[in-house]
This record gives structure tokens, sequence and C-alpha cells, in this order.
């Protein structure tokens, strides 16, 4: 079995845990995400967590939604214990370079 | 020419030398073709194809023959063209690894740049207006890959300031990314300057004063932004100081 996303598993656990549509629990994810500076695409379990804590609360709270804390700490959890499949940080890669330029 | 024009150009001259020289020398450390590629580009644009423009551009000032300043001219267009070329492939590995768009772009461009080039060497040196339409051709050409170095370098500044923000990258590296932009982003204008009045100018004449001076205050900036960016002084890195130097990235 291909093993998934983080991105796509904190989607399917928000859905899961707050009744929001697909649609929606992906939305507010994704704006989550992009607010980090991170593309969904991409986003490793590690910057999801830092996510999770810092930004995802205010999103879930913009939507009303009750026991957003002890959601957001079983994700942070979650993303910590399970494996996840990452794609390549372009924007990552281009920062280990600047950064090592600048050495 | 003035003080501004011989401070403004100079200091780009000596930043792009010091700076070039410092990547080649990481290049040899670290093997990585990014450092090597873009060192490479930084001594043959900023330090040798713009001492060698400077030189031209003093000469016919000083009243030498077109005949005579041309080879100033051509060894000039000669280092910015290959720099372009550098920057771009830099550009490619660092901002765009394995995207095939990418490397066709740098190609590309390499191709248009070797038509222009040639055609600049073997045209008549006689022909005034027709020299220089070929090598404002080239010149403009060339300024496509630090366009696109500026766009790329905004961008990445943008992504990593908002990283920046909730501990995801250093606020120190998102400068930095901001100041390549300024340093790129202040090359393309050394060339769209000059090019603007060229276009509602007489071309037969060298290029205007305050054109100069903007163009050479722009490599001033271009100085600046690589001093800050690379050679940071501790006023400068106090601003950053207590922040993570690295976040988690992968």
């Amino acid at each position: 079995m291909a093993v998934e996303s983080a991105f796509d598993w904190i989607c399917r656990e928000i859905e899961r845990a707050t009744k929001l549509d697909a649609p929606v629990a992906r939305g507010t994810a994704r704006l989550a995400v992009k607010e980090a500076g991170l593309d969904p695409e991409t986003v490793s379990a590690a910057q999801l967590r830092v996510v999770v804590r810092e930004l995802l609360p205010a999103e879930l709270n913009a939507l009303r939604i009750g026991d957003v804390e002890p959601l957001c700490e079983r994700l942070f959890e979650g993303l910590a214990r399970n494996t996840f499949d990452t794609g390549t940080d372009r924007a990552g890669s281009a920062a280990d370079v600047l950064e090592r330029l600048g050495r | 020419m003035g003080l501004v024009q011989v401070v403004g150009y100079g200091a780009f001259i000596v930043a792009s030398a010091v700076l070039g020289v410092r990547l080649l020398r990481l290049w040899r450390q670290t093997g990585e073709v990014p450092e090597g590629v873009l060192g490479a580009s930084f001594l043959a644009g900023g330090a040798f194809g713009y001492a060698a423009l400077f030189a031209a551009a003093y000469q016919s000032a000083a009243g030498l023959s077109p005949a005579e300043v041309h080879p100033y001219t051509l060894a000039g267009l000669l280092g910015a063209c290959s720099a372009s070329l550098l920057i771009a492939r830099g550009s490619a590995l660092i901002f765009r690894p394995g995207q095939t768009w990418a490397t066709a772009g740098v190609l590309a461009l390499g191709a248009a740049i070797a038509v222009f080039f040639s055609a600049f060497a073997t045209w008549p040196v006689d022909d005034v207006v027709g020299r220089s339409r070929v090598l404002w051709a080239t010149f403009m050409t060339a300024s496509l890959s630090y366009t696109w170095s500026t766009v790329e370098c905004f961008q990445l500044h943008g992504l990593l300031d908002k990283r920046a923000r909730v501990g995801l990258a250093s606020p120190l590296l998102a400068d930095r990314a901001r100041l390549w932009g300024l340093a790129f982003g202040s090359v393309v204008l050394m060339y769209w300057i000059p090019f603007v009045d060229y276009l509602v100018h007489d071309p037969t004449l060298a290029a205007r004063a305050w054109v100069q001076t903007a163009s050479s205050l722009f490599g001033l900036s271009c100085a600046g932004a690589i001093w800050l960016g690379f050679f940071p002084p501790a006023f400068y890195r106090r601003r950053f100081a207590g922040a993570p130097s690295t976040g988690p990235n992968a």
C-alpha cells in the first residue's frame, strides 16, 4: 500500500474529527500551510507539526469548530508517530544552497 | 566620466570580483556546481565584463575611434554574455532543479546570445547605428537571465519570510534571498536604463550623463546588496540575532 503524504493525512483527520466536508477541510489545511510559506504537495511531517502548532488552530477557530486544541494536539502527535511520503521541497533546497553560498 | 559613475561602477566591479573569488574558493572546497557557476559568472560579467566596458566608454569619451574601442567592447560583451549564461544555468540548478523547461530556457538563451554575439563580432565597425542595434539586442537578451534570477529570488524571499515567522527558516537567510534579488534587480536596471535612453535618444551618441549616473547608482546598490548579503557586518547580523539558523526543510 502506498504511503500517503502528511498533508493528505491531516486533511483526512480534520474531516473525520470535525465533520467538515472534504474540500473545506482540505482548503483550511491548505490555507495554514500556504501561510507558512510551504507547498501542500511537498510539505514534510516536521514542517506540518509547526503549522499545526502555530497556524492551524486560528484557521479552524475561524470556522467556529469546537475542541480545536485537542484536535491539533492529536494531529501534532500523529505527525510525529506515523511515516509519510515526502516530496522535494524546492524552496528548502534553494535555501540550503543560499546558506552554503553565504558561508 | 564623473565621480559618481566611477564610484558606482567601481564598487560594482570590486564587489563582483570579491564575491566571484569567494564563491570559486567555496566551490573548490565543496565541489558543488552552483557556487562554481555563480562564482564564474560574477568574475566574468561583473568584474571582467564591466571593467572592459568601462574602459571602452572611457576611451570612447577620450575621442578614440570606434575601431580602436571595438576590442574592449567585444571583450566586455563576451564577459556579459558568459555571465548571463552562467547565471541562467545557476538559476536552473538552484531554483528549478530537474525541470525540463528551465534547461530548455537556458539552451534557448544560449543560442540567442551566440547568434547576437557572433553578429556583433563580425559587424562592420564603421556602421555605428547597425552595430549599436546589435549590441543592444545582445545586452537585452543577456539581461533576461538576470530578470529571471530576480523573480526567483524575490519569490524565494516571500516563502522564506513566511517560514521565518513560524520558525521554519532563518530570517538571515530570508533576508539574503531578498538582497540577492536586489543585487540581480540592480543589474537588470543597469541594462534597462541606458537601453531606454538608447531608444529615445540619438543612437550614434554616447549615453547622457544622468543616464550613466543613474545606471552607476544601481551598480552601487548591487555592490551594497552583495556586501550585506554575503559579507554581512556585525551590526547587520545583530538584526537577526537569536533567530534559528535553519528550519526543518526535509
